[in-house]
C-alpha cells in the first residue's frame, strides 16, 4: 500500500517540465549523437522482414486502389524551423446535402462586389490580363483620371497559391503604397484565379501598380468527399517570437467555387485536430503566415490584422553584473485602455498589447508635489513583494508639478486628422468628433488652432485660429467626413509646416495626431517617416498621439511615432477615456514640463543579488545614454504622474539568476560598500526648451517594511503590474493570479475620486471569469 | 499529442524518416531526461542514457503496438527506466547492503530558504544514496510492485521493502526540516494557479 508521502511526492514531481534546475544541457548535442549513430547503421532487416515488407507493399498497392481515400496526404516539413505538418485523415462520409446550400451563398456574396453596376458607373478601367511569368513592373500612366480604377488579374499559378497585388500611386507631391489584395489558386487543372481591387487615384496624380507572387499559403487537394479531422504538427523552434502555431492560422477548404469550410487548428507546439468536411475534389489550404498566427494566440478576431510590436520581458539580472540599469519614462497609458477594450467585448487581450509600465501609470498616485526648483518630485518605497514573498519589490514614482491653468503657456495646436475609409465608423470618426469637440472646450484666447485632414490626398480644412472662435472650430470639425485611402505622411508634413508658421516662442507648440495608425506613408516608408518626425522635434513642435478604433488598429506604429515625435500616446475607446485625457488630464497630455526624462538605478551589491525592471521594456537605455544629452527620452507632461517597479532580490538569497556566473575574483564580501542604502535614483531631464540637462538624486534605505505597512500607492501599482503579468502570461508572475490582484487592489483602491480603480477592479474580475471559461473550453477539447 | 500525430509520426518513423525522428526526440526527450536524471543523478550519465533510450526506441518502434494516446510515452518511458537501470548495474552503483548503506551527506544541505518547491522536492529524490533511490523511484515513481523490482534488480522482495522503507524515512526527515513535519501538511503546500 502506498503511503502518503509516495504520493505526495510523485504529485509533486509530476508537474515539473523542462530541465531540472541548476542544470545547462544542450538538447541538440544529444540528437546529434543520435543521428550519427542511425546514420551509421542503417535499419537492417531480417530476411523474413523484407519479404513481410514486400508483401505489404504488394498490400499496400492493393489497399491504395481499394482505400487510397484513407491515406493521410502529406507536405513536406522541416520540423525544426516552425514549419508546420498538417494532416487530413478522413473520419466520417459526406455531411448533408443541407450545407452544401448554405456554402454556396456565402460564396457567391464574395464576388459580389466586382459586379456591381455602381462601380462599372464610376470610371473603371479594367487592367490587361497578366501571367504569372510578367513578375516585371508594369506600369500604366494614370494622369488625370479623377475617380477609382478597378483592376482585374486573370493569372495562372500553382495550386494554393496566393497571389498578392500591390498597388502603388506616385504623384509630384509623394508616394505610397495603396492596398494589397490577395487571391488563390484554385484548381490545378485550370488554374485561373481573379484578384480585384479597387483604389481611388487622387485628381491630377499618376500611378503605377506592382503585383507579385506570394506562395504563403500552401494547398492539397483531398482525395475525396468526406469528414477530414485535421491535425497540426509544428516544428521545434518557432519560426516567430510569439508564434507557437508554426505559422498556421487557419485551414480553409475551398472548392472551384462551391464552398468555404474553416477551422482554426491553433494551439500550443502539436494542435489539437479539429474537424473539416470537404465535398469532391476540393482544396484544402492553410494559411502559413507567423504574424496573423501571433495575433491569434489572444483570442481576436480572425478576420482582424491589428499589430503589436512584440515584447521580450525583462528578467532578473545580477548586480555583480549589471549594477546599472537605464531607462527612459514612459508617459502613455494606450495599452490600459486598449487591455479595457479588449475585456469590456468579452475577449482576453494577446500578451503583447500588455505593456505593463502604461498600465501601471494609467492611474494618478498620490505623490507629494515638489517644493524646490525641480520640475518635479522623487519618491521612493520598498516593501515584501507581493506575488514573490522571498523577494522585495521597490516603487520608484514621479510627480510633475502642477500649474493653474490660467498659467498654462499659450497653446499652439494643429489637429492632423486621418479621414480616411477605415476612419468611417462611430467608434472612430464619430468618438474623435466628440473628443476634439471636448478638447476644443478646454481652449483659451490666447491658444490657437488648426485642422490638418488627410485622406487621398492632405488639405488644410482650417487655417490658424485663434481658441475662442468655438464655434468656427467646431463647425469645421462637424463637416469631416471619412472616405478614400490614407496619405499620413503628406498629412504629417503640412501639419508641422502650419505649427511652423504659427510658432509661439516659449509656449506649447503640438500636433495632436488622431488616426487609427492604418496610414500608408507617403515617405515612402515607416522609417522615412520616423526620420521625419525626428528631423521636426528638433523645430520645437511636440507631438501627442490619440488612437481610436479596433479591427486593423496599429499599435505599434503609433507608440513609435508619439516615442519619436517628442510627445505621448493615449488610446480613446470611449468618451470617458477622451474626458479623462483631454479634459481632466488636459494639462498633462497637452504640456511638457519637462523633455527628455531618463532614469538610472544603481543598486548596492551588499544589500541587492539581482533585479529585475517592470515592463518599460521598449524603453531600455544604454548606460552611457544616461548623460548623453543627445539620446531623445520621454517627456513628463504638467500634473502627471509616472511609476517604475522593481523586483529585487535580495542579497544572501540562494537563488540563482539566469544567465549569470559568479566572478572569480569579485567575490560578494569586497563589493559594494557597508551602506545600509540599497539603491540610488540618479536622474536626469532637461527643461522643455532646455537642450542641457540636469541631475538629481535620490537614494533608498530599505526599513524592511512589509506589505502591510505599505502605502496605497505601492500596493496599488504592485496590484496593476501583477495583473499585467497575469494577462501577459509571463513568466515572472510568481503567485500571481486574479485573487491577489483583487486582494491588493481592495486594499488599495483609497479615495478614487473618478472611479478609476473601481473601473480596475471591475475589469479584474471580467479577466477572472474569461480566464476560467477559457479553462473549462481548454478542458473540454 | 493527439493520436492522429503520433500515429502519423510513428508511421515516419518506422520508415526511418529523419526528421519524425527528430519530432518525436524533441517531443519527448525533456520529458525523458528528467526521468533518466531521477535514477541516475549524473548528467552526463543521463545525456548517455538518453542516447541509448532514444536508439532503442527507434529499432524497436516496429514492435510497437499503438493503444492511443499516452502509451507511446509509457512505452518509451519504461524503455528509459530500463536503460537507466542497465547503467547504474554497469557502473555497479546498485549495492543493496542490509543496514549498512552509507548514509548520504549532510541532509542540512538540502535545507531551502523559502517553502519548498517541487523542483527542490525533485532534488529530494535524487539527494537519496543510489539503492535507495533506485527502489523509491521504481516504486513510488512508476509503479512497480516490489515483486517485479527484486525481479528487475536481482534482490529479494524483502531487501525491496526495506530499501523502500528507509528511503521514505530519510525523506520524511528532510521534509520535516524544511518546515513539512506531518502527511497532513502536504496538501497545504502552495501551488500557484491561475486564477
Amino acid at each position: 500500500m502506498k503511503t502518503n508521502i509516495d504520493s505526495f511526492i510523485k504529485e509533486q514531481i509530476a508537474e515539473l517540465e523542462g530541465v531540472p534546475a541548476g542544470i545547462e544541457r544542450n538538447r541538440s548535442h544529444t540528437w546529434d549523437r543520435i543521428q550519427q549513430e542511425l546514420d551509421q547503421k542503417p535499419a537492417r532487416r531480417p530476411l523474413w522482414g523484407w519479404m513481410a515488407a514486400a508483401g505489404l507493399a504488394l498490400l499496400a498497392t492493393l489497399s491504395f486502389l481499394l482505400v487510397q481515400r484513407q491515406e493521410p496526404v502529406n507536405l513536406a516539413i522541416n520540423y525544426s524551423t516552425g514549419d508546420s505538418l498538417v494532416v487530413f485523415t478522413q473520419t466520417q462520409n459526406p455531411q448533408p446535402i443541407q450545407q452544401e446550400q448554405t456554402l454556396r451563398n456565402q460564396d457567391q456574396k464574395q464576388n459580389e462586389p466586382f459586379l456591381t453596376e455602381k462601380s462599372l458607373d464610376r470610371g473603371k478601367g479594367i487592367m490587361p490580363q497578366v501571367s504569372q511569368s510578367d513578375q516585371s513592373t508594369l506600369f500604366r500612366n494614370l494622369k488625370g483620371r479623377s475617380d477609382q480604377q478597378y483592376i482585374q488579374n486573370n493569372t495562372v499559378g500553382k495550386l494554393g497559391e496566393q497571389m498578392h497585388l500591390n498597388t502603388k500611386w506616385e504623384s509630384s507631391n509623394f508616394a505610397f503604397q495603396d492596398q494589397v489584395t490577395s487571391g488563390t489558386t484554385l484548381s490545378s487543372n485550370q488554374s485561373f484565379s481573379s484578384v480585384n481591387s479597387t483604389v481611388s487615384v487622387p485628381n491630377g496624380q499618376s500611378g503605377a501598380y506592382t503585383y507579385q507572387w506570394s506562395p504563403n499559403t500552401s494547398g492539397v487537394i483531398l482525395p475525396s468527399s468526406g469528414t477530414y479531422q485535421v491535425g497540426v504538427i509544428t516544428g521545434g523552434t518557432p519560426a516567430e517570437y510569439g508564434d507557437l502555431t508554426g505559422g498556421v492560422v487557419s485551414m480553409n477548404v475551398i472548392g472551384n467555387g462551391v464552398k468555404t469550410n474553416q477551422s482554426e487548428p491553433v494551439g500550443l507546439g502539436l494542435t489539437t485536430p479539429s474537424t473539416v468536411t470537404v465535398d469532391g475534389n476540393l482544396v484544402a489550404l492553410f494559411s502559413n503566415d507567423g504574424e496573423k498566427a501571433k495575433q491569434k494566440q489572444g483570442w481576436e478576431d480572425p478576420n482582424a490584422v491589428e499589430e503589436y510590436a512584440p515584447i521580450y520581458e525583462n528578467s532578473f539580472l545580477a548586480v555583480q553584473q549589471e549594477p546599472l540599469s537605464t531607462f527612459s519614462i514612459d508617459v502613455d497609458r494606450a495599452s490600459y485602455a486598449n487591455m479595457r477594450r479588449f475585456l469590456n467585448s468579452n475577449q482576453l487581450p494577446a500578451p503583447d498589447v500588455i505593456r505593463i509600465e502604461e498600465m501601471v501609470n494609467y492611474f494618478h498616485y498620490d505623490y507629494k508635489e515638489p517644493k524646490d526648483q525641480h520640475p518635479f518630485n522623487v519618491i521612493t518605497e520598498v516593501s515584501t513583494c507581493p506575488w514573490q514573498p522571498d523577494h522585495r519589490l521597490v516603487h520608484i514614482g514621479l510627480q510633475g508639478k502642477k500649474i493653474q491653468t490660467d498659467n498654462l503657456p499659450a497653446t499652439n495646436l494643429v489637429f492632423l486628422i486621418d479621414v480616411s475609409g477605415s476612419m468611417d465608423s462611430e467608434d472612430k470618426l464619430g468618438l474623435l468628433k466628440q473628443s476634439f469637440t471636448l478638447l476644443t472646450e478646454q481652449l483659451r484666447k490666447q491658444d490657437r488652432v488648426a485642422m490638418v485632414v488627410y485622406a487621398g490626398a492632405a488639405g488644410v480644412v482650417l487655417p490658424s485660429t485663434p481658441g475662442d472662435q468655438k464655434e468656427t472650430i467646431l463647425n469645421a470639425l462637424n463637416n469631416l467626413t471619412a472616405g478614400g485611402s490614407t496619405a499620413g505622411g503628406a498629412g504629417i508634413e503640412l501639419a508641422y509646416k502650419i505649427a511652423k508658421d504659427n510658432f509661439i516662442p516659449g509656449g506649447n507648440n503640438r500636433i495632436v495626431l488622431a488616426t487609427d495608425g492604418d496610414f500608408n506613408v507617403g515617405i515612402n516608408s515607416e522609417s522615412g517617416l520616423e526620420d521625419l518626425i525626428v528631423q521636426k522635434r528638433k523645430g520645437g513642435v511636440f507631438l501627442s498621439v490619440l488612437g481610436f478604433g479596433m479591427g486593423n488598429y496599429k499599435d505599434s506604429k503609433m507608440e513609435i511615432l508619439a516615442d519619436k515625435g517628442n510627445g505621448n500616446y493615449a488610446y480613446i475607446d470611449g468618451l470617458m477615456e477622451a474626458q479623462k485625457t483631454l479634459v481632466s488630464e488636459f494639462g498633462g497630455t497637452m504640456f511638457a514640463i519637462a523633455k527628455d526624462v531618463k532614469l538610472q538605478i544603481e543598486f548596492n551589491p551588499a544589500q541587492v543579488k539581482g533585479y529585475r525592471l517592470i515592463g518599460y521594456e521598449n524603453r531600455a537605455l544604454r548606460n552611457e545614454d544616461f548623460a548623453n544629452d543627445k539620446i531623445d527620452a520621454g517627456e513628463l507632461g504638467e500634473g502627471h504622474t509616472v511609476t517604475a517597479l522593481y523586483e529585487i532580490i535580495p542579497a544572501g538569497s540562494k537563488e540563482e539568476i539566469p544567465g549569470f556566473e559568479p566572478l572569480k575574483y569579485q567575490s560578494q564580501q569586497n563589493w559594494g560598500n557597508s551602506s545600509d542604502e540599497m539603491l540610488t535614483v540618479k536622474l536626469r531631464y532637461k527643461k522643455p526648451d532646455g537642450e542641457k540637462s540636469i541631475l538629481l538624486a535620490h537614494e533608498l534605505v530599505d526599513d524592511k517594511q512589509g506589505i502591510i505597512q505599505s502605502s496605497n500607492n505601492f500596493r496599488w501599482s504592485a496590484a496593476v503590474a501583477s495583473f499585467g503579468m497575469v494577462l501577459r502570461g509571463s513568466a515572472h508572475k510568481g503567485q500571481s493570479n486574479c485573487d491577489l490582484v483583487l486582494k491588493l487592489a481592495q486594499s488599495a483602491a483609497g479615495k478614487d475620486a473618478e472611479g478609476y480603480r473601481a473601473e480596475f477592479i471591475t475589469l479584474v474580475q471580467k479577466a477572472k471569469l474569461l480566464m476560467e471559461l477559457k479553462n473549462v473550453e481548454v478542458r473540454d477539447k | 499529442m493527439p493520436a492522429v500525430i503520433e500515429e502519423h509520426l510513428i508511421k515516419k518513423c518506422r520508415k526511418q524518416d529523419r526528421q519524425a525522428q527528430k519530432a518525436l526526440y524533441e517531443h519527448f526527450e525533456a520529458r525523458m531526461f528528467r526521468l533518466c536524471f531521477r535514477y541516475l543523478n549524473q548528467q552526463q550519465d543521463t545525456e548517455d542514457v538518453l542516447l541509448a533510450g532514444f536508439l532503442k526506441v527507434f529499432s524497436a518502434l516496429d514492435t510497437f503496438d499503438y493503444r492511443g494516446p499516452g502509451s507511446l510515452e509509457a512505452w518509451i518511458s519504461r524503455i528509459m527506466v530500463n536503460e537507466s537501470l542497465m547503467a547504474l548495474r554497469r557502473q555497479k552503483r546498485l549495492r543493496f547492503e542490509e543496514g549498512g548503506a552509507p548514509l548520504p551527506e549532510q541532509a542540512s544541505q538540502h535545507r531551502t530558504d523559502g517553502p519548498l518547491n517541487a523542483e527542490d522536492i525533485y532534488n529530494l529524490i535524487r539527494a537519496l544514496p543510489d539503492g535507495y533511490r533506485t527502489v523509491f523511484n521504481l516504486y513510488a515513481i512508476e509503479g512497480y510492485k516490489h515483486e517485479e523490482i527484486a525481479d528487475q534488480l536481482g534482490i529479494s522482495p524483502g531487501t525491496s521493502k526495506s530499501q523502500l522503507s528507509k528511503a521514505r524515512a530519510l525523506l520524511q526527515e528532510w521534509l520535516s526540516q524544511n518546515g513539512i513535519h506531518h502527511e497532513n501538511e502536504y496538501r497545504f503546500i502552495h501551488k500557484g494557479t491561475d486564477c
